[in-house]
């Protein structure tokens, strides 16, 4: 149903269930890849403000959501296209509570998903913090799912790899990372 | 210097790093920012606009929506909104402004008020959700018969007044312009006024 077909209702009727379903969905994924809540939110409406113009695109059940990921993914990475994960994170995370240098996991998990290549981090993610199945995966990413099953595999070896390379790499040093790698605060470095 | 390997589930660390946790996330489409994007969303179509807006950043648009708002109830303190003109003041509005929360409102002008499908006279007589029901005593614009029911797009609640501005009321006569069977309010559904009412219908030539 798009702008030619169905009265105006019955389309407002029609994006209300695609938009009451993948709201808090939406916001979540753009939250998590975003610089800022500003950023995200802005995020989140180019992705329904698209899938609005492309109502009668949108694909059923139990398509309907993975989709949208896919146009949110194309917002952000147009909106943040060369921008550095990590540092938008990072200042997202600077606006609320920054993690407790305690929390040595959150920052040595975060350190080896920088690390990995984009599609592994991406594939990952979106398995993982999205609770997205391989077939969702599959459309968000125009892959089929069967690839999805094999890119996984090697990610979570490649991100395996990479805590043991975090944590290795975080025994030599003198000066822990306390978040995500910034230089340690007074009285924070170990002493000789 | 001791030798650590991660001996855990890579998938549970990831797990257990979701930033999402750290962060703050509606759960519901009920929080303001969900049901104000809907509606701006929505309404762009029944806005039919010739002259779409700037690709300017949606959440300023809303920002800027709400300061302009804020102009108008400003200026709808003591019952009339006036838009300036140069050469005379106009009345624009009756009591437009519930709050000074109209989120998804654009900038009142009369071209857009006129372009509407329907404009009329017209007690509120019933609400049923987002459904409202009007008695009509004069039509300025489209329609016909005694009686219309308009969607008002959201349920007629507190929400919908802190988004809309506009206080819909059973009992309560108003001013109201309508597109493609949506109810517009954002000071363009007013309360009742004789002078306004004057006004409007030269405005429409009825």
């Amino acid at each position: 149903m798009g702008s030619g077909g169905g009265s105006p209702r019955e389309r407002v009727e029609r994006f209300r269930l695609v938009y009451d379903a993948a709201y808090p969905r939406i916001v979540a994924y753009a939250l998590r890849r975003a610089r800022s809540r500003e950023d995200a939110l802005d995020a989140v409406s180019e992705t329904f403000m698209t899938v609005w113009r492309r109502l009668d695109q949108v694909p059923p059940e139990p398509a309907t959501i993975p989709w949208m990921f896919g146009v949110a993914r194309r917002v952000l990475a147009n909106q943040y296209r060369g921008a550095d994960r990590r540092q938008r994170l990072e200042t997202r995370l600077a606006e609320t509570a920054s993690p407790s240098p305690a929390d040595s996991e959150y920052a040595q998990v975060h350190a080896a998903l920088d690390r990995l290549r984009p599609d592994d981090r991406e594939i990952l993610t979106l398995s993982v913090w999205d609770d997205l199945d391989n077939d969702e995966i599959a459309v968000v990413l125009g892959i089929r799912p069967s690839a999805v099953a094999v890119r996984l595999h090697r990610a979570r070896k490649r991100l395996a790899a990479e805590l043991d390379r975090t944590l290795k790499s975080q025994t030599r040093s003198r000066t822990p990372e306390v978040v995500y790698g910034t230089q340690p605060g007074p009285g924070e470095v170990e002493p000789e | 210097m001791t030798r650590k390997r991660f001996d855990g589930d890579p998938l549970e660390a990831l797990r257990r790093s979701d930033p999402l946790d750290r962060l703050e996330v509606p759960t519901d489409t009920s929080e303001a920012h969900a049901r104000a994007l809907f509606q701006e969303i929505t309404q762009m179509e029944t806005m039919k606009t010739e002259t779409p807006a700037p690709r300017r950043r949606m959440g300023m648009r809303i920002a800027f929506g709400m300061a302009s708002a804020v102009a108008v109830a400003a200026a709808a303190i003591g019952g009339y909104a006036l838009l300036a003109d140069e050469a005379e003041p106009r009345i624009a509005g009756g009591e437009p402004i519930g709050s000074g929360a109209m989120q998804m409102c654009i900038q009142f002008d009369e071209a857009t008020l006129v372009a509407q499908d329907m404009a009329f006279d017209g007690t509120l007589v019933g609400i049923d959700g987002s459904f409202v029901s009007f008695e009509v005593h004069r039509w300025y614009k489209g329609g016909e018969g005694d009686t219309v029911t308009l969607d008002a797009g959201y349920p007629v609640d507190d929400v919908f007044v802190a988004l809309e501005g506009a206080p819909l009321d059973e009992g309560q006569r108003y001013l109201a312009v309508a597109s493609d069977g949506f109810l517009w309010s954002c000071g363009y559904t007013v309360t009742y006024d004789s002078d306004l009412a004057d006004h409007w219908a030269e405005l429409f030539g009825a």
